[in-house]
């Protein structure tokens, strides 16, 4: 359970007024902020970085009046600056197991979800790129995403954002049907 | 902002544990407030997934990157995407059909013609010296310096090609050490011919990288990998991360 509670109507209207005062704008910002502070916290080895997340701006929240008054600065960087504190409070953490290698049945899962999504989520051309992307190792899988990269005309790194735009898009279209698959 | 060179390693170095505090800090206020660089990190965190798959993190990144980014759902995740992806890609890629060695090489030379200009002169020079070379006998050559493939992916860089002349009887090559590795007092150096390992001479080493040498006698036509080893006085052996890989023509 949070030990802060979720703020109040106003409080929030608030927090979101801090952000900016355009409405639409504040809350593009305000999940902006929440995306990056989860994805760097998870990064960290937060096990829960959403619960650490949402508990961040319940603090803020709680401050808002004194906030509004007095705080000169992006508010991104002083939502960041309570969640680390918070990561930071001792609490027990045990090491976490390696993360388990899918067994065969679920690796099938995992493969049916996956043709799924790039028929769903890809391109004909971007399923033959993430196809080549990862059809090597080693020394061959450099070779092939250089060739990949000129073919198209990019540079390497201009591949690599590519593929992780397309992966961004294939993990939850994964998940989502990996729940479709379990009702 | 735009990112600089620095910015690939550093998130490298944020992700694997081996940042202070301080630089920590300063990383992920930068994260939060720049977009590229927030691309560069997610990108980067999909490459180590990839290489923790493929066993080619040390074992103090890989466990550091076990016990951190991997123990989140969001790790977790990304380790299970990237084996199914794996799967799916090496038995059987899905592709167009795969040009062939000269028809690429053809379509190269048509957008680039200086190409064949600065190869002709390329190839006068490595005739002459490999004229010159092969007068001398039993001769140490000098390979190119190698860096991992670690970083040579990042950058997308081949591995480079090594000429042999006929008479020499060893070849010297220079690793460089990653960036912010703290140099050791000794190494080891493993050569891996897809087949075999074997233990390579370790001549000399300063803070930059080691000098190996390799006897001809292990180099036949083909690809080549060497493993370089920390051995800190008096503690544990530490693998460099990545391969250094050339290629033997």
């Amino acid at each position: 359970m949070k030990r802060r509670e979720p703020p109040t109507k106003e409080a929030f209207d608030k927090l979101l007024l801090w952000f900016d005062p355009d409405r639409e704008k504040a809350a593009k910002k305000y999940e902006t902020v929440q995306f990056r502070l989860v994805r760097i916290f998870a990064a960290k080895g937060c096990s829960d970085p959403e619960d650490l997340v949402d508990e961040s701006f319940n603090v803020a929240a709680l401050k808002i009046d004194w906030l509004l008054e007095t705080y000169v600065g992006d508010p991104a960087l002083y939502i960041h600056g309570i969640a680390k504190k918070i990561f930071l409070e001792p609490k027990p953490k045990p090491i976490p197991d390696p993360p388990p290698t899918p067994d065969p049945v679920e690796l099938e899962r995992r493969s049916i979800c996956l043709d799924r999504c790039l028929d769903q989520v890809t391109t004909s051309d971007e399923r033959r790129l993430i196809l080549r992307y990862h059809a090597e190792e080693k020394q061959q899988r450099i070779r092939t995403r250089r060739e990949l990269a000129e073919e198209l005309g990019l540079s390497m790194n201009a591949l690599r954002i590519r593929v992780c735009h397309i992966h961004a898009r294939l993990r939850p279209c994964i998940q989502k049907c990996l729940q479709l698959l379990d009702e | 902002m735009a990112l600089n060179n620095n910015d690939q390693p550093r998130i490298r170095e944020f992700l694997l544990g081996r940042l202070t505090d301080d630089e920590q800090q300063k990383l992920e206020e930068r994260l939060m407030v720049e977009e590229e660089l927030f691309e560069e990190f997610e990108i980067s965190k999909g490459e180590l997934v990839e290489e923790y798959c493929a066993n080619e993190l040390s074992p103090d990144d890989k466990q550091w990157f076990e016990r951190n980014f991997l123990a989140s759902p969001e790790g977790r995740e990304r380790h299970a995407l990237d084996i199914t992806l794996s799967r799916l890609g090496r038995p059987a890629p899905v592709q167009t059909r795969r040009r062939t060695f000269l028809e690429r090489i053809n379509d190269f030379l048509k957008q680039r013609p200086w190409v064949i200009a600065t190869g002709t002169a390329a190839a006068g020079i490595i005739i002459v010296a490999a004229v010159l070379l092969s007068r001398q006998t039993g001769q140490t050559v000098v390979g190119p310096t190698l860096a991992s493939n670690l970083i040579n992916r990042e950058q997308g860089t081949l591995p480079p090609k090594v000429t042999i002349p006929s008479n020499a009887s060893e070849l010297k090559l220079h690793l460089l050490l990653p960036a912010g590795f703290v140099a050791s007092t000794n190494y080891r150096a493993e050569l891996d011919n897809k087949t075999d390992i074997k233990p390579v001479k370790v001549l000399e080493h300063d803070r930059e990288g080691v000098w190996v040498v390799i006897p001809v006698t292990l180099l036949q036509r083909g690809e080549y990998s060497l493993k370089l080893v920390a051995i800190p006085s008096g503690g544990t052996e530490r693998e460099i991360p990545g391969d250094y890989l050339f290629n033997v023509e």
